[in-house]
């Protein structure tokens, strides 16, 4: 056996590596095992569930394929799809945009700048369920932002002249969901970006000055290049949270479902966990297309960035 | 090329820390000139303020005739080299020569042709497209410098660019700057704490403490006539001795007076003394291959004890004790020397250097 191993040399450095990192696997294994049992088990109750049609809450087909047909051939799939887009092609540019000022700001020295940081990173502390409760009461109906634009408050000027539903309305609705978004999740793209612009050596700051360089230049030449796996870190992460986004959507934009708070429709409100685990899929499935494209562009804007 | 004029050139920080002081110094055009000192003494604030890094807070500094104080660094004509090299790390090394040039929008073509130029001057050929995390310590400080003689600088600001280098790329880096300046003719400014480098590099050589200049002359001017204690100490390896005592005229001759002993100090001395020592504590300087060393008593010589032998192939060193000081002294390399003997050390005349031990 191991001469045959022997015979063919890519093989034998195959099994000569595995040997070699032995030990090494050994200790990741418990890990390994935990997460892969965790995703075997939930995939195939997933996809064993996108293949059981419901009725009145009681499985009455399996398998079939009915429950993604139906997806497909769904109006309100597709307008929640449309919105789940809409939502990470907005949110996360604007999140990594927003990181990167705050990020810079803090790295710079100046006096105060732990009352700052601190300050930055005050919006992860407070519970997602308090931060959606301040937009709702501030934005729905009767809400601080109505009266606010309406000149109901002495010190600010008369905007409209009648009400606005913001809650109501699809476009304000998602906005102000994208909103919470950026709001609360900002501190966690400035950090993963701080510790990017701190590993940065300032001597090439400096000998870029040296030779001509403006801050400007600078930014797009040195900062924004070595930056690159921090940018891709953070944008990775936050699409893909703002993927799977449920929490700000589904309280501040409940008529304009985005395909979390549709799988939540379908699961608890409709009685159709297949129709639900078929939407779960499908989000899968946008998520590593996403993901995958997102890298593509990375590099591409990194090749970019580094040509002579 | 350009020539410079540092003229009371002034660093001084808002915590009040006075990094340099009054500095002057003429930087002839084509020059090659080290500042070198301790640690501290302020040798890189002022390659920074030349740089225009630094802001300069008080004296002129002249770039040509003309006046560069407020002059930003990328206007001055000068390309800097740094300690850490400083080179981009996500850029290839062809990237990195050009980046300055890309900068400045040279034209595609000649950027092209600079780029040939300084990869076949500096040796780099067949290495463009590989990134500085993939080079040698000897190949990133050669790229640096390629990154900053492409930009054809009037002046080139070297930051210790051999310190990160093992002793051997150290001597051949020293040789190839060398050639490098003898072939572009450029005014260089080097900044080292290494003084060998600077006497094998420079043609002058300015020397610094605690902000201060202590000396700016050549090589062999600096090795051979310092012009005080701090300077004498500093150039030479292993250093100048310095012998404590003290002066006094005794008829017509000045004795030396130390640990017990005596010695009548030559005649050519006393110009030194009448001219430059104050008080009666003196210390005299003699560099190690400046002293006749003999096991027979002689009448007028510094008395000590032979201690160890230090071999260092080319030349070798016996320690002497004088009292609580110890002295190294030059033999012939090879020879035999007995140990803890008495010994009799007969300075050169000409080559007794006498300080005031109170002043430096």
């Amino acid at each position: 056996m191991a001469d045959d191993i022997r015979n063919n040399g890519r093989f034998y450095n195959i099994y000569r590596s595995f040997k070699k990192n032995l030990f090494l696997f050994w200790t990741i294994l418990p890990a390994i095992s935990y997460i892969g049992i965790f995703f075997f088990i939930i995939a195939f109750f997933l996809i064993n569930l996108s293949l059981t049609q419901f009725s009145g809450g009681q499985a009455v087909l399996s398998p079939t394929l009915a429950n993604y047909l139906n997806i497909i051939n769904s109006q309100e799939f597709r307008d929640a799809f449309i919105r789940t887009l809409i939502f990470v092609l907005v949110s996360t540019p604007l999140q990594l945009i927003t990181g990167l000022l705050f990020a810079m700001l803090i790295n710079k020295e100046f006096k105060g700048r732990g009352i700052v940081r601190s300050i930055f990173l005050l919006p992860m502390a407070i519970p997602t369920i308090v931060t959606t409760a301040i937009l709702l009461l501030f934005f729905s109906k009767g809400g601080h932002a109505t009266s606010l634009l309406l000149g109901e408050y002495a010190w600010f000027p008369r905007i409209l002249s009648r009400e606005i539903s913001f809650i109501n309305n699809e476009f304000t609705a998602i906005g102000i969901s994208i909103l919470g978004k950026v709001w609360r999740d900002t501190p966690i793209s400035m950090l993963i970006l701080l510790a990017g612009l701190q590993s940065i050596n300032k001597d090439q700051y400096e000998a870029a000055r040296t030779m001509g360089s403006g801050s400007v230049k600078n930014f797009f030449y040195i900062t924004l290049p070595l930056l690159v796996p921090a940018i891709s870190s953070v944008l990775v992460l936050r699409s893909i949270e703002a993927w799977k986004e449920f929490i700000f959507p589904y309280i501040l934009a409940p008529s304009y479902p985005i395909l979390g708070v549709l799988i939540e429709r379908y699961y608890v409100q409709l009685l159709d966990p297949g129709t639900a685990a078929v939407i779960g899929i499908f989000l899968i499935i946008f998520i590593i297309i996403g993901s995958a494209i997102l890298n593509w562009l990375l590099e591409q804007a990194r090749r970019y960035l580094v040509k002579v | 090329m350009a020539s410079l004029k540092l003229e009371n050139i002034s660093k001084k920080y808002p915590n009040g820390f006075h990094a340099v002081k009054n500095l002057n110094l003429d930087i002839k055009d084509g020059e090659f000139i080290s500042l070198v000192g301790p640690s501290g003494c302020g040798k890189s604030t002022t390659l920074r303020m030349v740089a225009g890094l630094e802001d300069i807070t008080g004296g002129k500094l002249y770039i040509g005739d003309k006046l560069a104080n407020d002059v930003p660094a990328k206007d001055r004509g000068i390309a800097m080299v740094f300690q850490s090299y400083a080179l981009f790390p996500h850029m290839t090394v062809e990237a990195n020569i050009g980046f300055g040039l890309k900068i400045r929008k040279v034209d595609d073509k000649i950027k092209r042709e600079k780029i040939q130029w300084a990869l076949k001057l500096l040796d780099l050929e067949g290495l463009e497209k590989r990134r500085p995390s993939e080079l040698s310590g000897g190949q990133r400080q050669r790229v640096a410098l390629g990154r900053a003689l492409v930009l054809d600088p009037e002046v080139l600001l070297l930051d210790e660019p051999l310190s990160n280098l093992d002793a051997k790329l150290r001597i051949k880096m020293r040789t190839e700057l060398k050639r490098i300046h003898k072939k572009l003719k450029s005014t260089i400014i080097y900044v080292t704490h290494d003084q060998a480098e600077a006497m094998t590099l420079s043609d002058r050589i300015a020397i610094m403490n605690k902000g201060k200049l202590m000396q700016v002359a050549s090589p062999t001017e600096i090795y051979n006539c310092p012009n005080n204690k701090f300077v004498a100490g500093f150039i030479g390896s292993p250093p100048m001795n310095f012998i404590e005592g003290s002066v006094e005229m005794i008829g017509d001759d000045y004795v030396f007076n130390y640990n017990g002993g005596k010695y009548t100090l030559p005649k050519n001395i006393h110009q030194v003394i009448k001219e430059k020592i104050k008080g009666k504590d003196v210390v005299i300087g003699v560099r190690p291959e400046d002293f006749d060393i003999s096991l027979q008593a002689t009448d007028n010589a510094i008395k000590g004890v032979s201690s160890v032998i230090e071999t260092l192939g080319s030349d070798d060193y016996v320690a002497v004790e004088i009292g609580k000081q110890l002295i190294s002294v030059r033999i012939e390399p090879g020879s035999t020397f007995p140990l803890d003997q008495d010994v009799y050390l007969i300075p050169k005349a000409n080559k007794i250097h006498m300080y005031d031990n109170a002043k430096d």
